[in-house]
């Protein structure tokens, strides 16, 4: 799974490529940090974990948020994968990637590693946006309201402004 | 920005090519096994066969190098490079990232190295041990089969913590490339703040970092802050963000 963030628009002063590698370097924490933070898409709180996961989750000491977050493996992996720039605009493909965690169960109030590693985080990544079985989904791979004002203010920091859209 | 393809644009092959090479490894050693004579219509291995417990003992221990390690280096280098290459938008790698992968390389080779050679031990004294006591070949084979899986998963964990420290040194050379002449960007200590945080961490995590910050930051573990952050398999991770909006968001930054 991905997302693209296309600019398109009249010739800005700094060259097309600067501002997309910097964009590039930007955009990933934002979505890291807002996902961490327990907040979706839309900067709304995440559909709540289950009653038996939060226990567990908490029970082993770790953050009861919402952020899908155990090893961080998937937040961390979360990277542009790719920058296409071209006389009209550019493209950024923002994707977690391939890696694997260590699989952890919760069993009695401690977090184990079962020896196995878990789906690669673009798969895990999949999961959690789009939900699967009785795991609802939560939608974290974009870049949120907040997150493209705060990407528009650090390039206004960079002497940038531009038109942005995401898909 | 609304929705996201379902589709990875990366492939999940760091754990295809590990699951293969398993599978190779495991079958080329059960092969090697089989040459452990027994008793006729038993599974019982026979006793004071030194010789040919010996090559076969020398023949796993020639595929745990070839099959296993070599082929495991391979992958490490293959998915550390591409890590890196994911964190600069797939532009070709600089000279300093290419040398400190490569740097991140030799240490993690020699830490799956380690695990190779300590698996190749456990075999060779388990045939052994079922050579002189007439034990169960099939026993020993799973035995065998146990330890070869057990090593691919440790690779394994190396693998991804090459992947990780690959990524994190090639987001700070990216970053700084990027905003080099047009701003000044900080590098947000991001990940996990909970009980199991190592006092680094626990320290540095939700505060930003300047590059020389990074540089002079110490785990205490012996291995480069930018890279590895606060040691071994570390949850946390570096997001630049300009060092104006970390003062907009009253984000302690430390240099």
């Amino acid at each position: 799974m991905s997302i693209a963030v296309t600019r398109s628009g009249g010739p800005p002063r700094v060259p097309l490529e600067r501002i997309a590698k910097l964009m590039a370097t930007l955009a990933p924490g934002l979505i890291r940090e807002r996902t961490g933070d327990g907040l979706d898409v839309q900067d709304r709180p995440f559909v709540a974990y289950s009653r038996d996961y939060l226990l567990a989750k908490t029970s082993a000491g770790r953050n009861p948020g919402v952020n899908l977050t155990v090893t961080n493996g998937l937040l961390g992996s979360v990277a542009a994968v790719s920058v296409v720039v071209t006389e009209q605009g550019f493209t950024i493909v923002i994707a977690p990637g391939a890696g694997t965690s260590a699989a952890t169960q919760f069993v009695d109030g401690v977090a184990r590693r079962t020896g196995k590693r878990s789906p690669t985080h673009s798969v895990l990544g999949a999961i959690h946006h789009y939900g699967r079985g009785q795991m609802p989904a939560r939608p974290w791979l974009a870049l949120s309201p907040k997150d493209m004002t705060s990407l528009m203010r650090q390039l206004l920091d960079a002497g940038i402004a531009i038109p942005l859209r995401g898909r | 920005m609304a929705a996201a393809d379902k589709s990875g644009p990366i492939a999940d092959a760091a754990v295809a090519d590990l699951e293969s090479i398993r599978v190779q490894l495991d079958r080329e050693i059960r092969r090697a096994l089989l040459r452990l004579n027994t008793a006729p219509g038993e599974d019982t291995l026979i006793k004071a066969q030194g010789r040919v417990a010996a090559q076969v003992a020398a023949q796993i221990d020639a595929a745990m190098k070839v099959r296993g390690l070599t082929a495991i280096e391979g992958v490490l280098r293959d998915r550390a490079i591409e890590s890196a290459l994911a964190a600069l938008g797939g532009v070709d790698l600089p000279v300093s990232v290419t040398t400190e992968v490569n740097a991140i390389l030799k240490s993690q080779t020699k830490d799956i190295a380690d695990v190779f050679n300590d698996a190749s031990s456990t075999i060779r004294r388990a045939i052994a041990l079922g050579t002189t006591t007439s034990a169960s070949l099939s026993d020993l084979v799973d035995g065998v089969a146990g330890v070869i899986g057990t090593s691919v998963t440790r690779a394994q964990a190396a693998v991804d913590a090459s992947v990780m420290a690959a990524g994190r040194t090639a987001v700070i050379r990216a970053a700084t490339e990027a905003a080099d002449g047009i701003v000044n960007l900080v590098y947000l200590y991001s990940g996990p703040k909970d009980s199991r945080n190592r006092p680094f961490c626990r320290v540095h995590v939700g505060k930003a970092l300047t590059e020389s910050g990074i540089a002079q930051a110490n785990n205490g573990q012996g291995l480069p802050v930018d890279a590895f952050a606060g040691g071994y398999n570390c949850r946390h991770v570096w997001s630049p963000m300009t060092m104006a909006e970390a003062q907009r968001r009253r984000i302690e930054i430390l240099e």
